[in-house]
């Protein structure tokens, strides 16, 4: 079976990209948000350093065998450079790379500035986690788009 | 092999390189791509064409030249072998910091076009360094630095 790798990227690659890939893999549950304690418990969530950025994440597998990773490019405007990137060097049957920037909202910006920005984040999870569930279900259509196979797209 | 020369701004700084990397500098004033705020907006990579040695150059503009270099070398890890791979040039020429500062400006509505020819301004004042340094990466590239005659 011809297997890709997904990457979900936002700015800091640590809320929503997390948070979509790991709905991707079956972790969170793509049918109801799950109760805020189990993302936030999640092992990626809100937890990149500045020297993460640029760094691909393995998260995990979904049901076909695609690997899905997660990247934080630290700039809101990454989906021409990435794509540009894997156009160049022909990989573009290899990878899929999905931008979860369109699904960040006030609370999640403002709450990640603070708890990744500024190191605050006793100050930062509270309103990430406001955006975190606001955020869920246009996740779980964002990651229902992505997860689609090339063959599944052709047959459509 | 292509090449992709990265530096805050796109359609300033990486572009005068990539021009003096294939000898087109003098067409830089007349470039549909300078100073072009639409394209730097889009931060896509931008063709700049083939060189005489082969290699396909772009150029595009990013705050973090150094976060590209990390994305693609993390891209081409994982992607196992590529065949036509990337090389990512990361440009930053002394005395062209305000460029950032002033392209961010551009993006402005009504004001933007006076930063832009400001910016434009600022870029042709460095003309010189940002081609040489074009050219010297070909030198690197194509192994010309290396043809010192010996003593």
């Amino acid at each position: 079976m011809i297997t890709i790798k997904v990457i979900y990227f936002d700015y800091g690659g640590s809320h929503s990209s997390v948070v979509a890939a790991h709905i991707h893999t079956g972790k969170l549950d793509s049918s109801k948000t799950p109760p805020i304690g189990e993302i936030i418990n999640l092992p990626d969530f809100d937890k990149t350093t500045q020297e993460d950025f640029g760094k691909i994440r393995k998260v995990g597998t979904d049901a076909d065998g695609n690997e899905i990773h997660v990247l934080g490019t630290k700039n809101g405007n990454s989906g021409g450079l990435v794509s540009g990137l894997v156009d160049t060097q022909n990989l573009t049957d290899k990878f899929r790379f999905v931008d979860t920037m369109p699904y960040v909202n006030t609370w999640l910006r403002i709450g990640g500035w603070l708890s990744r920005g500024l190191s605050l984040p006793a100050l930062g999870r509270p309103l990430i986690r406001i955006g975190i569930l606001q955020a869920y279900p246009k996740l779980v259509s964002l990651v229902r788009e992505a997860g689609k196979t090339r063959l599944m797209e052709v047959l459509q | 092999m292509n090449l992709l020369f990265v530096a805050r701004t796109g359609v300033f700084e990486a572009l005068t390189v990539g021009l003096g990397y294939l000898d087109q500098e003098e067409q830089l004033e007349s470039s549909s791509t300078f100073g072009n705020m639409d394209w730097e907006k889009k931060a896509e990579l931008i063709y700049l064409g083939r060189a005489s040695d082969g290699n396909e150059v772009y150029c595009v503009g990013n705050k973090y030249p150094d976060i590209v270099v990390r994305i693609n070398e993390e891209i081409k890890s994982l992607a196992g072998q590529v065949d036509n791979p990337l090389k990512v040039l990361p440009i930053s020429i002394p005395g062209t910091e305000s460029l950032y500062t002033l392209s961010r400006l551009a993006m402005l509505p009504l004001v933007g076009s006076y930063f832009a020819r400001q910016a434009k301004s600022v870029t042709l004042q460095h003309k010189d360094e940002l081609v040489s340094s074009g050219k010297n990466f070909r030198d690197r590239v194509t192994g010309k630095a290396a043809a010192k005659p010996l003593k």
